[in-house]
């Protein structure tokens, strides 16, 4: 069984504007110590999906519709406030976006790594404690752990907070960790360290993870599975072989191609047309038909179908009917 | 191909301390070196990419040739005149033919003016033109990068991220510029409006021939908009070269690290070479070259002398101890045995 199921989710904002479908019908599945990649543009419903899963959504606009989520068999829509505090931060840890606000600037580094661990494994010894969290900042390989414990956020640079809050998310031994692109705030080089890091502490304990990105590149480089997200729906999924091998979907291929190789010359690049569609006024038909270059009659008039291509490779798109 | 043209802005030896200050005196008891002694050229139509992570000194070079900060030392010199020197008139003319595309179009643009005031406010300044002749500018800029004459009426909030972006580049055509500064111009836009924007950079500006000096950290963006790449590293330029060149044979160490983390070979593979460490700090570079401390190909020469930047091939300048004294076929040896130490 797998560790996390999402099926047919519908987690709508209801604005002074408008009822808003920013997850309109979203599946999928992550096996334990695998990784999936959740790729989708700003307004596709990527972080609503993430925030429905910690059920975390903004009050009172957010609300979560229909839809299961299943986290280790039970379903956490159905679960107590009270029920939900037990999981959140012990069973499912997060990497936020960024690392400049998600550390609190008034506490030193050791407070804010032990106060989840007294609060869900019940340690009270400070001596233990500083134990475990020094142990946990050599994980996330932060040099000369004893001295930062002493330090504040704003002390350490971007690359180290972000370690900071990945042991953060580590300290309970998580089942699975949620990160929201958690390199965007990062240099170049610091990036690439900080995404080795996370595959490793993945692969040495076997906890999932679903990252979040814009970056299909990035997703590709990390995951095990990718799911491709438009408008509030999952328009491509599938192993990241698959799909890098053959990305099929008209968006997703597009997301692939409008990035300009480093390696090779070229003069124009593909461009797609038009923008996100607005999530309170969707167009009839598929989503992406109004920008699409391959889009038929019947792509203005019906949503497709998720088809299968092959073996764990889905695509909603009416070509591959 | 350019050799015979003189280039419309000459960067030499420049440089940029900020002072730190200290007691009510302000006497200065230390200095952030941002751009410690850079030199570069840009040419008629031709475009130039500083780039580098956070810190490598490429905005405040970019503030330095919009005026908006006064060099320590060393020249920028624009049709024969040091910018820092200008009468007003010629000061004024400058700042028409250099204009400025920013990152974040949300902030900056003016949310309380249209958008035919924002396209035709530089128009105004510059060219003292009549109302009716600004507003059919306005309607031909607007068409020029991919908008409607009938947005002019509209506020910028009424626009998605790439549009704005558009009617950003809009105002920096307005005023017959030679010269335009990207600031990072489409990092903050979504991936699929981004091609768009690049396509229509790269189009006016081989319409009407402006130069761009492109700042970004992102090797995809600068290779595809930019004829030459100069890569920056704690105020430095630490290597140049053309821009094909240098993404495909990189030289520097910190070059090479930064390009192979932006190509992707094989999915799930994660990261093969990774540089060491984080960028120092500008305030206390460390001695010797300022790469040092990160570079896996480091020798006792590299922790003393800082090197010097050397063309090493034609058109290909490079800061490092590694390939000085090198015979030209020598190059390549060595350029390859640095990425073997990369990888380990």
């Amino acid at each position: 069984m797998a560790l996390l199921e999402i099926e047919d989710l519908h987690t709508y904002l209801y604005t002074r504007w408008g009822t808003v479908k920013a997850v309109d019908g979203t599946s999928f599945s992550l096996e334990r110590g695998k990784t999936l990649g959740l790729v989708g543009e700003s307004g596709c419903g990527k972080s609503m999906t993430l925030l429905s899963i910690l059920r975390l959504l903004p009050w009172p606009a957010g609300r979560i519709v229909s839809g299961r989520i299943l986290f280790d068999g039970e379903d956490l829509v159905q679960k107590s406030e009270g029920e939900l505090e037990k999981i959140r931060g012990k069973r499912i840890g997060m990497i936020p976006q960024d690392p400049y606000t998600s550390l609190n600037p008034v506490f030193n580094i050791e407070k804010q790594m032990t106060e989840p661990i007294q609060i869900h494994l019940g340690l009270k010894k400070r001596q233990v404690l500083k134990e475990r969290v020094t142990e946990i900042l050599r994980k996330v390989r932060i040099g000369d752990p004893e001295k930062r414990l002493e330090c504040y956020p704003h002390q350490l640079s971007g690359g180290m907070r972000q370690r900071v809050v990945g042991g953060i998310s580590i300290s309970c031994n998580p089942d699975l960790i949620i990160a929201d692109e958690p390199t965007t705030a990062l240099d170049v080089s610091v990036q690439a360290q900080y995404i080795n890091l996370i595959r490793d502490i993945q692969s040495t304990y076997n906890v999932a993870l679903l990252y979040v990105s814009h970056d299909l590149s990035l997703i590709f480089r990390i995951c095990d599975q990718v799911a491709v997200m438009y408008a509030g729906k999952i328009v491509e999924k599938g192993s990241v072989h698959e799909i890098f091998k053959e990305t099929l979907h008209p968006y997703s291929r597009a997301l692939v191609t409008s990035i300009p190789p480093v390696d090779c010359d070229i003069e124009r690049l593909p461009s797609i047309p038009g923008q996100p569609p607005k999530l309170f006024a969707l167009p009839q038909g598929c989503y992406f038909a109004p920008r699409c270059p391959h889009a038929m009659d019947k792509c203005r008039q019906a949503y497709p179908e998720e088809f299968f291509v092959s073996e764990g490779h889905s695509v909603s798109c009416w070509r591959y009917a | 191909m350019m050799d015979n043209e003189a280039p419309i802005i000459k960067v030499s030896h420049l440089k940029k301390y900020f002072p730190i200050t200290k007691g009510i005196f302000r006497r200065p008891v230390a200095y952030v070196k941002a751009v410690d002694d850079i030199s570069f050229q840009i040419f008629q139509g031709r475009s130039l990419a500083l780039a580098g992570e956070s810190g490598c000194g490429k905005t405040t070079t970019a503030r330095m040739l919009l005026l908006l900060e006064n060099p320590t030392d060393g020249k920028i010199t624009w049709e024969g005149r040091d910018i820092t020197q200008l009468s007003a008139w010629h000061r004024r003319r400058y700042k028409q033919r250099t204009q400025a595309v920013f990152q974040d179009p949300s902030s900056s643009l003016n949310p309380r003016m249209r958008v035919k005031d924002i396209v035709s406010e530089p128009l105004i300044i510059n060219m003292r033109i009549s109302k009716k002749d600004a507003e059919n500018r306005v309607s031909e800029l607007l068409q020029n990068v991919g908008l409607r004459p009938e947005d002019a009426n509209l506020f910028p909030h009424e626009f998605s991220g790439g549009q704005r972006q558009r009617i950003a580049i809009a105002r920096a055509l307005s005023a017959n510029p030679k010269m335009i500064v990207l600031d990072e111009p489409v990092s903050s836009i979504d991936v699929s409006m981004r091609s768009g924007i690049m396509n229509l950079l790269k189009d006016l500006s081989e319409e009407f021939g402006i130069s761009f000096l492109v700042i970004a950290h992102d090797f995809s963006t600068i290779r595809f908009m930019s004829h030459e790449i100069a890569i920056m590293y704690l105020g430095h330029i630490v290597e140049q070269a053309p821009s094909g060149i240098l993404c495909t044979e990189p030289l520097h160490p910190y070059t090479q690290g930064l390009i192979a983390s932006s190509i992707m070979t094989k999915p799930g593979a994660g990261f093969k070479i990774v540089l060491r460490g984080e960028v120092g700090s500008p305030l206390n570079p460390p001695p010797g070259c300022p790469f040092h401390p990160r570079c896996p190909a480091v020798f006792s020469d590299c922790r003393e002398i800082a090197p010097h930047f050397k063309e090493v091939r034609p058109g290909h300048y490079v800061a490092c101890h590694l390939y000085t004294g090198q015979d030209a076929s020598r190059i390549d040896v060595v350029r390859q045995e640095t990425i073997l130490k990369l990888e380990r």
